[in-house]
């Protein structure tokens, strides 16, 4: 096929667009609603783990130490930990500061008096995790070490926490890849639907002389239009909907919630990502759609 | 040329349409087809279109071997016939410039030679003032007119037309064979007719290749009312 060609076929898909308006409009319909579904998934799926994340981060393991240990062990130690991916933070907590820290959380001089007689609290180093699924590893780690005591994690609510985080993942990714797979049969029966329609000017088409890639080039051009058109359709609709989402929860909810809510995603992060996938999933279902649904066809 | 040597056609049911079928059209000739339905001409023609293979013998159009093209030979051969077929099969959401020229645009001619070829054809057909109309507007012998200037936009060596005049009055009828005679006298086109009316065949003569039981009956040049080339 030459320019002239091309630019004729080109043009072609697109009157046809025009032509069968009525067909593409529901092309359009269905693929925009299948768009729509499953961004709101993978928003859906990227929030409940930024959330899970977020709760994850507030979980700290607490090492106690020896007493009587040599200082040089405890910075190894300590410096072993932080050398972990998934420990944020790890801050030593001398024996003296414990008793500090005990003294303002207690308010109380009898206790302090007590206790500073003989200081039994233990020092310790404050691990914050920002990864639990590696909890298990630091513990380990941890009590390695010949100078700790023991370990202090917040068992249950890290499960629960690991749990989640799995759950989530697998669910997200299980409902968006119903989605694409459900959004390919549909949209591949509707442009069936198109080419059904025009089997004849097919059949005709063929008749005369024309290749495969003649015939199938406009339903190409076709299918990626209401494609294009469909992702544009749905990513305005996401955009405004997830920003009006936003400053509804932001505005109309408790301290501890907005601040959970402010590691949700912001629109702007994922928006050109968003955009492209949904370009290109668009454009691929409608190319996919029409070329599954043309096979038959060809055959003439 | 159209050359069938020993030709056989079972359809997939196991029944069988052609019986050792043996035909050769030199270049130029004018051939009517006839035979009654069901007595193998769809069958003949479906074979000389390569919509179907035969099952046993040998079918040679243009220097093309059927039975050996692959998938992607179909089309090159099928530029070098022309086919006019019984319901016009033009495409309705095209003009008549669009429909004739399409076959030029298939061939990736370029919108220069499709812009002097069209008319050209159209003027051939009478149609020079209905460039512009869409099929619907057309009567039905002016809509298998369109078919023959789109049948010959390509130039192709030979034309097939398969029962041109089943879908128009009589009197059209002549006019759409004459036509086709024409075409074969100026042009100097291979034409081929299959039709079922023997008036017609009666009236322009010329080789008549009669098919029955799918076997070729009969194979004469018989004389006609008309004067034939």
């Amino acid at each position: 096929m030459n320019i002239n060609s091309l630019k004729y076929l080109f043009f072609e898909g697109l009157k046809n667009v025009v032509k069968n308006k009525l067909m593409a409009l529901a092309s359009v319909g269905v693929l925009t609603a299948c768009l729509i579904v499953v961004g709101c998934s993978v928003l859906l799926t990227g929030n409940m783990n930024n959330m899970v994340t977020y709760i994850g981060e507030q979980s700290t393991m607490v090492v106690f130490l020896k007493d009587e240990v040599d200082q040089a062990d405890v910075d190894r130690l300590t410096a072993s930990l932080k050398e972990n991916n998934s420990v944020k933070e790890a801050n030593y907590i001398s024996k003296e500061q414990a008793l500090l820290n005990y003294s303002k959380r207690m308010n109380s001089d009898s206790a302090i008096k007590t206790l500073s007689e003989e200081n039994v609290l233990p020092a310790s180093i404050n691990v914050h995790i920002s990864d639990m699924s590696d909890l298990d590893n630091l513990v380990e780690i941890a009590k390695s070490s010949s100078v700790v005591e023991n370990v202090v994690v917040p068992t249950n609510v890290t499960n629960v926490i690991k749990e989640l985080g799995k759950t989530v993942g697998w669910f997200g990714t299980a409902i968006v890849l119903a989605l694409i797979l459900v959004s390919i049969v549909i949209i591949s029966n509707t442009i069936r639907a198109t080419v059904f329609a025009r089997r004849r000017e097919i059949a005709i088409m063929k008749q005369v002389g024309a290749t495969d890639n003649f015939v199938r080039f406009p339903f190409l051009v076709e299918g990626m239009t209401i494609g294009f058109i469909s992702a544009v359709i749905a990513f305005i609709l996401i955009c405004a909907g997830y920003q009006t989402v936003m400053v509804i929860l932001t505005e109309s909810s408790s301290a501890f919630l907005k601040s959970m809510f402010s590691s949700l995603m912001q629109f702007s992060s994922i928006g050109w990502i968003m955009a492209l996938g949904f370009l290109v999933s668009g454009i691929l279902a409608g190319v996919i759609g029409s070329l599954i649904s043309l096979r038959k066809y060809l055959s003439v | 040329m159209i050359s069938m040597k020993d030709v056989c056609f079972d359809y997939d049911n196991g029944t069988r349409a052609l019986y050792n079928v043996n035909l050769n059209i030199e270049n130029g000739e004018f051939v009517f087809v006839v035979g009654q339905s069901g007595a193998g001409k769809s069958s003949m023609l479906k074979l000389l279109t390569r919509e179907n293979v035969a099952t046993t013998g040998e079918v040679i159009i243009n220097n093309y071997n059927l039975g050996n093209l692959n998938k992607k030979e179909i089309p090159y051969f099928r530029r070098t016939v022309g086919m006019v077929f019984q319901d016009f099969r033009l495409i309705p959401g095209m003009t008549v410039f669009d429909n004739v020229a399409f076959v030029l645009r298939v061939t990736n001619f370029s919108n220069k030679y499709i812009s002097t070829r069209v008319p050209y054809v159209l003027d051939l057909v009478n149609l020079s003032d209905s460039a512009n109309k869409y099929p619907s507007e057309l009567s039905g012998g002016e809509q298998q007119r369109v078919a023959i200037a789109r049948a010959l936009a390509g130039d192709p060596p030979i034309l097939i037309a398969d029962e041109p005049t089943g879908n128009i009055d009589p009197e059209l009828s002549l006019q759409i064979v004459e036509l086709l005679v024409d075409i074969n006298k100026y042009c100097g086109t291979t034409i081929v007719v299959v039709t079922h009316e023997h008036e017609i065949v009666r009236y322009f003569g010329g080789r008549v290749v009669s098919i029955e039981n799918g076997q070729i009956a009969f194979d004469e040049v018989i004389g006609g009312e008309h004067e034939h080339k």
